[in-house]
């Protein structure tokens, strides 16, 4: 027990306890909408796009969260646009920026000069080096979102339910849409730094996998997302100080396990209650 | 004295500047009870899209009542099986859109009565992937009417149901059509004569036939698909003939 308080003494475990369980909220609240919508592709096409930001940021000496901000939203918006109306097959349009944001990401770290710090980090997660601006980005991002989707969550289960309903019955599809997009592209690359590019839709699908075994209601399948996230996120975080193992690798796997294991118990009970 | 809602003049509608239906008149007013027909790429899709507000016409002009209140029926295929919500959160979907982002208390209440008359009101609290295709068609038109519209549109309201929920769905409709219009699209004409009042045969163009005047000869002139005629349990309309 000592052992376990002992390492709250440290700031990067604070912070790194702090990045879990923020990105838990922003993840569990947008995982969902994510899932139920259908736009998990999107999100993977958004992550890796982001990637070109960072690569862009890194030539330049600026942060690398800002030149993935930019990527992530622009791709979100692109998909967005060029899917409505079929300017163009969605899941074409996703691929296209999916391989081009990985392409500039990887030509500019090539052509920047000396070493390229923490690369490793954007792609697989480096929970332990969350600085303090990181939870204080992540701190606003949660603190705007939980009060808009408590708001609007009548108006977002509507139009994610049946978008053409929601159309005829007098709402703005298309800005609800965007808005729902913007809000990914800015929990994924707040969520990059905990899980990394390649394994950042575990954190957005497997949580809310689990949780819809059981869950009827938007709002609990949210909730419980964020605290089966959390529950993740903490034991990656312990794999990392303990055993110097990747986090999100680590979280993965164990949401992987966890829904195979919740899947199973589920079809158990449903045999016990028809006997 | 019915009230005039929609009136479309001369329009012409489509997708991406091309037309699929051009030069369509059609007046609907309080009590109608229009029945749709015509095949396949006639265009009745884009008649109903247009009506409804979703595609803007290419030409010509439509004049709604001041505050038209419109009740939508898509086709089954448009609602995922697997989306959490609750039936009565569906109803209550179709309450709002009125600038009212929480249902009230008589919203809610509203709902319950609604899904009390279509026989479902025991069921309010499952998910809506758990009902049978005909019992959620039925959760759907409660949310089609919930905002008690004027106007209830019907857009082949029975693709994949049985016979059995294909009546149990009609059969609301005459005690419906006391309270609203409505316009039903479907390929078969049977229901069709049963019920409505008049008809539009859209194939390119729009052919409207008041109900003494249709026969399978008239709708067939115009390329419209003729169903047999229909003896279910649903009481049915000898159509007189046309000469």
């Amino acid at each position: 027990m000592e052992n376990i308080l002992g390492v709250l003494h440290y700031p990067f475990i604070v912070n790194a306890l702090l990045a879990v369980f923020l990105i838990s909220i922003v993840s569990g609240i947008v995982g969902t909408l994510v899932v139920v919508r259908r736009m998990v592709f999107v999100t993977g096409g958004i992550t890796h796009a982001s990637f070109g930001g960072i690569g862009i940021a890194y030539y330049l000496g600026l942060p690398p969260v800002g030149g993935a901000m930019l990527f992530a939203v622009a791709t979100a918006l692109s998909v967005e646009w060029l899917g409505r109306r079929g300017r163009m097959r969605v899941d074409s349009a996703i691929a296209v920026l999916w391989s081009l944001g990985m392409s500039v990401g990887v030509l500019f770290m090539f052509i920047t000069p000396g070493y390229t710090p923490n690369l490793l980090g954007f792609m697989f997660g480096d929970i332990l080096t969350v600085s303090d601006l990181d939870i204080a980005m992540l701190a606003v991002v949660a603190v705007l979102l939980l009060p808009c989707v408590i708001v609007f969550y009548r108006p977002l289960m509507y139009v994610s339910f049946d978008q053409g309903f929601a159309r005829v019955s007098g709402w703005n599809v298309n800005l609800i849409n965007a808005c729902v997009s913007v809000a990914a592209a800015i929990a994924i690359v707040m969520a990059i730094k905990v899980v990394g590019i390649i394994l950042l839709l575990s954190l957005f699908t497997l949580p809310q996998a689990i949780a819809g075994v059981f869950c009827k209601r938007l709002s609990s399948m949210m909730t419980v997302s964020a605290v089966v996230g959390f529950a993740a996120g903490l034991g990656g975080l312990s794999a990392a100080y303990a055993f110097n193992l990747p986090t999100g690798a680590v979280i993965a796997i164990g949401l992987a396990i966890i829904y195979l294991l919740v899947r199973m118990l589920n079809a158990l009970r449903m045999k016990m209650n028809q006997n | 004295m019915a009230d005039k809602l929609i009136k479309l003049t001369g329009v012409t509608a489509g997708y991406d500047g091309q037309a699929v239906v051009r030069d369509i008149n059609l007046d609907i007013v309080s009590d109608d009870f229009v029945g749709m027909i015509g095949p396949n790429g006639g265009g009745k899709s884009t008649v109903l899209k247009t009506i409804l507000g979703i595609i803007r016409p290419l030409s010509g002009t439509i004049e709604r009542a001041p505050g038209l209140r419109i009740g939508y029926l898509p086709q089954v295929v448009d609602v995922d099986r697997h989306f959490p919500i609750s039936v009565l959160d569906v109803v209550l979907s179709g309450q709002q859109g009125r600038g009212r982002l929480r249902p009230s208390r008589s919203d809610r209440a509203n709902a319950m009565e609604l899904l009390d008359y279509v026989g479902l009101a025991a069921r309010a609290g499952d998910l809506i992937g758990e009902l049978s295709g005909g019992q959620r068609q039925r959760v759907l038109l409660c949310r089609a009417i919930v905002g008690r519209p004027q106007l209830l549109v019907l857009d082949e309201p029975v693709t994949y149901m049985d016979k059995t929920a294909e009546t149990d769905l009609y059969k609301l409709l005459p005690d419906l059509n006391r309270r609203m219009a409505i316009v039903l699209v479907s390929h078969d004409v049977g229901i069709i004569s049963t019920f409505v009042k008049n008809i539009a045969c859209v194939n390119g163009a729009l052919h409207y036939h008041e109900s003494g005047l249709i026969s399978e000869e008239v709708l067939s002139v115009y390329g419209c698909p003729v169903d047999v005629i229909s003896h279910g349990t649903i009481p049915h309309r000898v159509l007189k003939k046309h000469n």
